[in-house]
């Protein structure tokens, strides 16, 4: 069956990442212990450290001691604040996931209507304009669009504030931001799926009931537009949670993504291993998620996927 | 790497000479050119190339020159773009940034061109357990959001401008290589591929000579994609932090530096982003044209919509009198004059329906028979009201049906007059169904429209439907979806739906050639039945003259998008009067084995559209004319002939 298939192939894509997560500590040049223990510390006081680290411990010990740490707070603490990973995680994904989902579903919706438009009004005017700001929307660098949001609602406008992430005013400039990648992309898409059904015979049987020209666009050509839009939605979501590494930086959010950033900077490894192992697994799993969506959605391999 | 991928070399053939190659490398650059966006894309990236050579020497100031004395100044005359929080001239920064910045975008995609190309054509080649084992590094590779591996390879390698490089350049490894293996597969499925293979050729020379210059243009344009959002990852990490180390000038790296500066000094952060988000526009452009020529799937996005049509579509030729003839009878469910259809092409409108009159009572079933391309499917879709006004002109004449006009009509009427009166069958009952929904959920929304039925009724109605088209167990059908069914059991639900209003009208077109002979016969009487029942006009649009004999009681013989014979089906067929019918005719000795063929043991071609030949349109395949001048002056009129209109100037002759 395909979902026992699908999960069968993504077990095995979810271990090697865990191994090459767990190896990105022996990759490091030099020995994290002396690194942690800083320049003047002895030899004994590193090997202390080593130990505490388990550094000194068999390999395969070390890597299942990795994966207890998924769900034992107790294993792995932050070079820095001395506090479990995973409650450093756990207080900033949630900000991480409301800008994500936020700029999706913004995306979502005005893709979509663009999009439409894009397709109706071929040659048009608004097809040109549309066809410019999603190439703009495109190219443009989120930290850049960020700035400039900045400074024009928050320093010169005044309308909402610039950083941090204590009420739900912060978010709304990050998720308008972060929103224009998807935006371009669900529009091309639906702009290019739907001129791809416009001339399908099933729109003019459709047509020929006498329904009007919306329920003939949102019913039956959409529709059909469906499947393609969630395996780009999955991707989008994903590369905005990816983004949250700059996205909160811009913003000041104390999120996943400036939790990475920072521990790269300084070099707090437990952290950058667990945060990277993280965003792996939440891919893995958006990947799967799509995938068995789009076969469902679809019922031609719906079909296949129950006999 | 540009160089080698410019060439689009499409010619397979082994030994094309070097001029042709150069040849074809300049036609690819004039598709590119001809495209505004390609035009726009190319130009900013030569100068933006330009400027990364040049930069340095343009540069007015010492971009390293710290002046305390003048740090955060707005743009001004000395210095263009102001200065930044150590008083060095961002102008001059830019500039020289335009190096360090387009440099890592070259050398990001290089590094993935020159590791991920080869991994995937290696893998395309090879198959087995190589393409097994870098497809699920792959799968690996993409597990990871981007930003965030090449975050972990700056993090293990440490901050700097090549390891940014080695990091964006990873990271666009797996998309080189699965873009490659894709590609390299379906050319290796080719014939001549598989032809110059049996013939001994080596994998090396079939490589270098057919597959490399085959997904050059697919690579060169995933080329010039990447290199945008590689460079956006690329100043990102710089904008981290993370990429070129101070005081070298990055833009991404400048414009990290210019955030603590937001609040005093916005322009900081100007001129560097908009050269970043310049040249990503740019790349994103050239690319975009580049895929519109290399894409055949995206290349409906160069269809243009004639801007000009609105304006020809006034230009209505002037259309002949109309005959308002004698009406024997009730009021005709369709009755068409003097009906003109043209398409609309770039050069103007090309007309295929010329001056076409018809009339058909309720209860009788008209045939429309005709060569492929004579406008059958052109003139019932203008009566179904479904043409696209965006490519079918009216240009003259009337439709009315049940009396009421279906030209020129408000949304909302054309809606109403579908709803009551029209039914349409396709050829393609495959296509005629929307794949994604059930039959039940199809047939319900014509049942529902117009009508206040509770949910109950109208699946009792839907399944009644079903039955009237002769399929069982209707009740759990409903809940089906069309690739359930067979192709004769989807045209019985297409009749179903097309019934669902109870229409005055039923337009088929060609509703049994996609089907087996058996199942046609079905169909047929299924129809016939119908139509019996509810007394509906029927019109079909066929190729089969022997299912003309046994269905229609009237036939209407179209040659170049006009009605040339047009009678009882008993006269007509019998005693064809115009050469064309007559030669048709001769083309079906009586044998039930040809039904279905098309129509084309007729010598000669048909016309091709907007090139008729003066005078008779038939002239040229005409075995009566004789060089008759006649035939050569004008086009002869429809005229009342042994009880049939006939459009041949020596109808009178046609007694065979
Ligand atoms: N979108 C279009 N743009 C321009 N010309 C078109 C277009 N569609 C069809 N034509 C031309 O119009 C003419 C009439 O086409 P139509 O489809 O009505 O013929 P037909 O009699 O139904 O042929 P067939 O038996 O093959 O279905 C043809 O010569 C065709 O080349
Ligand atoms: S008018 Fe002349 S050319 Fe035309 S069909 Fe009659 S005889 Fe042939
Ligand atoms: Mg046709």
């Amino acid at each position: 069956m395909f979902i026992t298939r699908r999960l069968a192939m993504a077990v095995p894509t979810l271990l090697v990442v865990s191994v090459l997560v767990f190896f990105f500590m022996d990759m490091i040049p030099g020995d994290p212990a002396q690194m942690l223990a800083g320049p003047s510390a002895t030899n004994e006081e590193i090997d202390v450290i080593r130990d505490a680290l388990g550094l000194n411990q068999p390999l395969l010990t070390r890597y299942g001691l990795f994966i207890k740490g998924l769900w034992d707070p107790s294993v792995a603490t932050s070079f820095l604040t001395h506090r479990p990973v995973a409650l450093e995680l756990a207080e900033r994904l949630p900000n991480t996931l409301i800008v994500a989902i936020g700029g999706l579903v913004l995306g979502l919706i005005l893709g979509v209507i663009s999009g439409v438009v894009c397709a109706l009004r071929q040659g048009g005017v608004a097809e040109a304009g549309i066809t410019v700001l999603t190439l703009t929307g495109i190219s443009m660098p989120i930290y850049w669009l960020g700035l400039l949001c900045i400074w024009l609602f928050a320093v010169h406008l005044r309308w909402l504030p610039a950083a941090g992430a204590s009420t739900p005013a912060h978010f709304v400039l990050p998720i308008l931001v972060i929103a224009t990648r998807p935006t371009a992309m669900f529009s091309r898409l639906i702009t290019a799926n739907l001129l791809e059904t416009m001339g399908k015979d099933y729109l003019d049987t459709a047509r020929a009931k006498g329904l009007s020209e919306t329920r003939v666009i949102v019913f039956h050509a959409l529709r059909n537009s469906l499947v393609a839009a969630v395996s780009v939605a999955g991707v989008q979501f994903g590369g905005m949670l990816g983004g949250s590494v700059i996205t909160e930086t811009v913003f000041g959010i104390p999120g996943v993504g400036r939790l990475l950033v920072e521990a790269v900077t300084r070099s707090d490894y437990p952290v950058i291993q667990y945060t990277i192992l993280m965003f792996a697994i939440f891919f893995v799993l958006i990947n799967l998620a799509t995938d068995l969506l789009t076969q469902w959605l679809d019922p031609r391999t719906r079909e296949a996927r129950t006999t | 790497m540009s160089a080698a991928a410019g060439t689009t070399n499409q010619a397979p053939e082994t030994g094309t000479a070097a001029p042709a190659a150069a040849k074809q490398r300049w036609s690819g650059l004039r598709r590119v050119v001809a495209q505004p966006k390609g035009l726009v894309g190319l130009t900013l990236v030569v100068l933006y190339l330009l400027l990364a050579i040049f930069g340095p020497l343009l540069a007015p100031h010492d971009p390293f020159r710290q002046d305390f004395a003048a740090t955060l100044k707005a743009p001004s005359a000395a210095h263009w773009f102001g200065t930044d929080q150590l008083g060095r001239d961002v102008f001059s920064r830019v500039l020289i940034g335009a190096r360090a910045t387009l440099g890592v975008g070259v050398g990001g995609v290089t590094f993935a061109f020159l590791f991920g190309v080869p991994l995937g054509v290696l893998a395309a080649w090879r198959r087995g357990w190589i393409d097994a084992l870098v497809m699920r590094v792959i799968d690996v590779m993409l597990s990871f959001p981007d930003i965030v591996f090449a975050l972990a390879i700056v993090a293990v390698l440490g901050a700097s401008t090549q390891n940014v490089i080695i990091a964006v350049g990873v990271v666009s490894v797996p998309i080189f290589a699965r873009t490659a293996r894709a590609v390299t597969l379906s050319i290796l499925a080719e014939p001549y591929i598989e032809g110059s293979a049996s013939l001994g050729a080596s994998p090396k020379r079939i490589i270098l000579r057919h597959v490399l210059p085959n997904i050059s243009g697919t690579l060169l344009t995933l080329s010039t994609l990447l290199f945008a959002s590689t460079l956006l990852s690329a100043s990102g990490l710089g904008f981290l932090g993370l990429g070129t180390q101070p005081p070298n000038p990055e833009w991404g790296t400048m414009l990290g530096e210019s955030r603590s500066y937001i609040r005093s000094n916005p322009y900081l952060a100007t001129f560097p982003g908009l050269f970043l988000a310049g040249s990503a526009l740019a790349f994103n452009l050239l690319g975009d044209a580049l895929r519109t020529i290399y894409d055949p799937a995206s290349r409906h996005a160069v269809r243009k919509r004639p801007w000009l049509g609105a304006l020809r579509r006034k230009a209505r030729p002037a259309s002949r009198d109309a005959k308002p003839e004698a009406t024997t009878g009730p009021a005709p469910a369709v009755s068409v004059r003097d009906l003109r259809l043209a398409f609309r092409a770039g050069s103007g409108l090309l007309e295929v329906v010329r001056a076409v009159d018809l009339d058909i009572q309720p209860g009788r079933t008209l045939a429309v028979v005709g060569e492929s391309g004579s406008g059958k499917t052109t003139l019932l879709r203008a009566i179904a009201t479904l043409a696209n006004p965006e490519q079918v002109a009216v240009t003259g004449g009337t439709i009315l049906i049940g009396g009421e006009s279906a030209i020129d009509l408000t949304p909302s009427a054309m809606m109403d007059l579908r709803r009551r009166k029209i039914g349409v069958v396709f050829q393609d009952a495959a296509s005629a169904l929307n794949p994604v929904l059930t039959i039940g959920a199809q047939i319900a929304e014509a049942v529902r429209i117009g009508t206040d039925l509770d949910a109950a009724a109208v699946r009792q109605r839907c399944a009644e439907l079903l039955s009237d088209v002769g399929i069982s167990d209707p009740e759990r059908r409903l809940a089906m979806y069309p690739h359930q069914f067979s192709g004769g059991m989807k045209q019985r639900i297409v009749i179903a739906i097309a019934l669902a209003q109870d229409p005055q009208l039923l337009l088929a077109d060609e509703p049994t050639s996609a089907l087996d002979v058996t199942i046609q016969q079905q169909i047929l009487a299924l129809l016939g039945d119908i139509q019996r029942k509810r007394g509906m006009a029927v019109l079909i649009v066929t190729h089969d003259l022997n299912l003309v004999a046994r269905f229609a009681d009237d036939v209407a013989v179209m040659y170049a998008g006009a009605i040339v014979e047009h009678g009882a089906v008993a006269q007509v067929l019998d005693s064809p009067r115009h050469p064309y019918t007559q030669a048709l005719r001769a083309a079906i000795p009586g044998g039930a084995g040809r039904r279905g063929k098309p129509l084309d043991a007729i010598g000669g071609e048909p016309p091709m559209v907007g090139m008729l030949p003066a005078g008779c349109a038939f002239r040229p395949r005409c075995q009566r004319t004789h060089g008759r001048p006649e035939c050569g002056r004008a086009e002869p009129p429809a005229e009342m002939v042994a009880g049939r209109k006939v459009a041949c100037f020596f109808a009178q002759e046609g007694l065979s």
